[in-house]
């Protein structure tokens, strides 16, 4: 039981001191702000203080002058969408046997005015060792949500990889939308000069399928908190010779815009409908021709309602016919969606296990256990939570 | 076919039609064959829904040819629903006017009852107690409803229509404003 008379005095206090933040954060922009515009002026300056140490800040590079803002392409066509996300039943150790579900929710929309939208949702049970135990040192432990998770964004590339090779139709470009990241950003900042890391392998084939039939992919993030472009632009604040952030105190002068999202710049910067250059994390001095397969980058638009950020391969981010139809769906599935892309919306209510599913799935494992011959039971601890004694 | 059983009940079954927007008149008869048994209903309440129980579909405030072009998914997100009360069922060619012994299984599938079904259906007038005693419906426009489609069947609707006039005045117990109710909504002759 929750007591929120006693939590109410906490909430009080957490609000007054976000309101304090946020009366900072007006400062910092400002100060961002005019970073952001001297930039471009030389480029270099800041290229070569990121560059005289690998222990920075995890930094993205633009791909045209930092300032390029790109309008809306105006691209009233017919197109299509494919979307997918997924959810899961959690390992839990308490209950009748040990196995996670995992949900994926598979969405084809056509604005062709008479194709029928495909929406459906697809689950797959896990029960086999291989499946709930993971192998390191020759210790054998439970999967971890990490592990999960990737379990999971591999099942949703596969059939977002699926749905455009089985529903897209000829002559009618398209776009594949996944919730999320398309790369594990915290990974890649730990190992920013290892260029492979800013690549999605489970995504591999789906980008294959997308680069052949011209088919942009993109990761869409809502309310990103990442502050790559933020951490580019502290470079200029740096007073000493060599960018070693490591060696750096919390005083450090380039700690005064700390606190900063990207989003909260570029809300300040894109207008309705506007996209910002392409990013790309990693190395800065890489030729195309010595990127890995595939390499991730970003940008961020507003779309009305937010600044999302779209993270795409760079057989999309390269290409300005495939940026721009990328940029165009993007912005209209967030209109369609009234603030957040139609298909994805779709995709996670198709994917989302509600509490009484869970429930009745559990059940069904009980009974197929009970109707088997096979022992069924849940821990005490499981039993006595949901039956209390009085 | 007109849709599938997905609720059963003695007294009535509960269809899911095939499209969102099928067409299911009020008051329509249905029939469903349970192995050698045909099962026949009237349908006395439909609605269209979200399939999400817990939301309500959003109004758009666009046209639907718009709607179709720019949120073409919706339509994949409505269902329609049909409430069928139990009438009679026949068996070994003979019609039965009231409930089978089981009641119906789920998933069967219902179609519109022919003609000359819904004749031998009202041909006695004991459905009429089944209407009038119906729940959850308006029980005049439902029994005025069956009576207008039985009587529309018929080369002698006058005549029909008095006979089940007076079966209907006992039925209602002599409640001669109600029965005046009933028969004014049936306007066909």
């Amino acid at each position: 039981m929750l007591d929120l008379s006693k939590l109410s005095r906490q909430i009080h206090n957490m609000t007054f001191e976000f309101g304090q933040q946020l009366e900072e954060l007006d400062g910092k922009l400002n100060e961002t702000r005019k970073l952001f515009e001297d930039f471009d002026k030389d480029p270099h300056e800041w290229m070569d203080k990121i560059d005289s140490h690998d222990s920075h800040f995890f930094v993205a590079f633009p791909k045209e002058p930092i300032s390029t803002v790109h309008s809306l392409p105006s691209l009233d066509i017919p197109y299509s969408v494919f979307a997918t996300d997924g959810s899961q039943i959690e390992l839990d150790t308490h209950e009748v046997a040990l196995c996670y579900v995992i949900n994926i929710g598979l969405v084809a929309i056509h604005y062709d005015g008479n194709t029928t939208p495909y929406l459906d949702s697809i689950p797959k049970l896990f029960y086999r060792d291989d499946d709930i135990y993971e192998y390191s040192r020759g210790e054998k432990t439970l999967i971890s949500s990490t592990k999960l998770s990737e379990v999971r964004s591999s099942m949703e590339a596969k059939s977002l990889c699926k749905l455009i090779l089985e529903k897209r139709q000829d002559n009618i470009p398209a776009v594949g939308f996944v919730d999320g990241t398309l790369v594990s950003w915290d990974r890649a900042a730990s190992a920013k000069k290892d260029i492979g890391a800013f690549t999605g392998p489970l995504f591999e084939k789906t980008f294959k399928a997308g680069e052949k039939l011209a088919t942009p992919i993109g990761g869409y993030i809502s309310g990103s908190r990442t502050s790559l472009v933020l951490n580019t632009l502290r470079a200029k604040l740096c007073n000493r010779p060599v960018m070693d952030c490591s060696k750096c105190s919390t005083d450090a002068p380039c700690r005064r815009i700390d606190g900063l999202r990207d989003t909260i710049l570029f809300k300040d910067i894109l207008k309705d409908g506007e996209r910002s250059t392409v990013f790309y994390g990693g190395i800065n001095t890489l030729d195309r021709g010595d990127w890995p397969e595939y390499r991730i980058g970003f940008f961020y638009i507003n779309t009305g309602e937010e600044i999302a950020r779209i993270e795409a391969p760079d057989y999309v981010l390269e290409n300005d016919g495939l940026l721009d139809l990328l940029h165009f769906v993007a912005y209209d599935q967030a209109q369609k969606g009234m603030g957040y892309p139609i298909s994805l919306q779709e995709s996670h209510h198709l994917a989302v296990v509600r509490g009484p599913e869970r429930e009745t799935f559990y059940r069904l494992v009980a009974n197929t256990l009970i109707d088997a011959g096979l022992p069924s039971k849940v821990t005490n601890k499981k039993l006595r939570k949901t039956t209390r004694l009085f | 076919m007109i849709g599938e059983i997905i609720e059963s009940r003695t007294w009535e079954f509960i269809v899911e039609t095939i499209e969102y927007d099928f067409k299911l008149p009020y008051g329509s008869f249905v029939r469903a064959v349970d192995e050698g048994r045909i099962i026949y209903g009237i349908v006395a309440r439909t609605a269209t829904t979200s399939i999400d129980n817990n939301v309500r579909a959003k109004a758009f405030f666009k046209s639907l040819d718009e709607l179709k072009l720019e949120q073409p998914q919706i339509f994949s997100l409505l269902r329609t629903e049909a409430h069928c009360i139990v009438l009679g069922y026949r068996e070994d060619g003979v019609y039965r006017p009231y409930y089978p012994p089981t009641h119906l299984p789920l998933h069967l599938q219902v179609e519109f009852a022919d003609e000359d079904e819904i004749m031998q259906i009202t041909d006695g007038l004991s459905y009429l107690i089944k209407t009038i005693e119906a729940k959850d419906t308006n029980c005049e426009e439902l029994t005025a409803a069956a009576l207008r489609k039985a009587a529309s069947l018929r080369e002698n609707k006058r005549e029909y229509l008095v006979m089940a006039g007076r079966e209907l005045f006992k039925i209602l117990d002599y409640d001669t404003q109600k029965l005046k109710s009933i028969m004014e909504r049936v306007d066909i002759v």
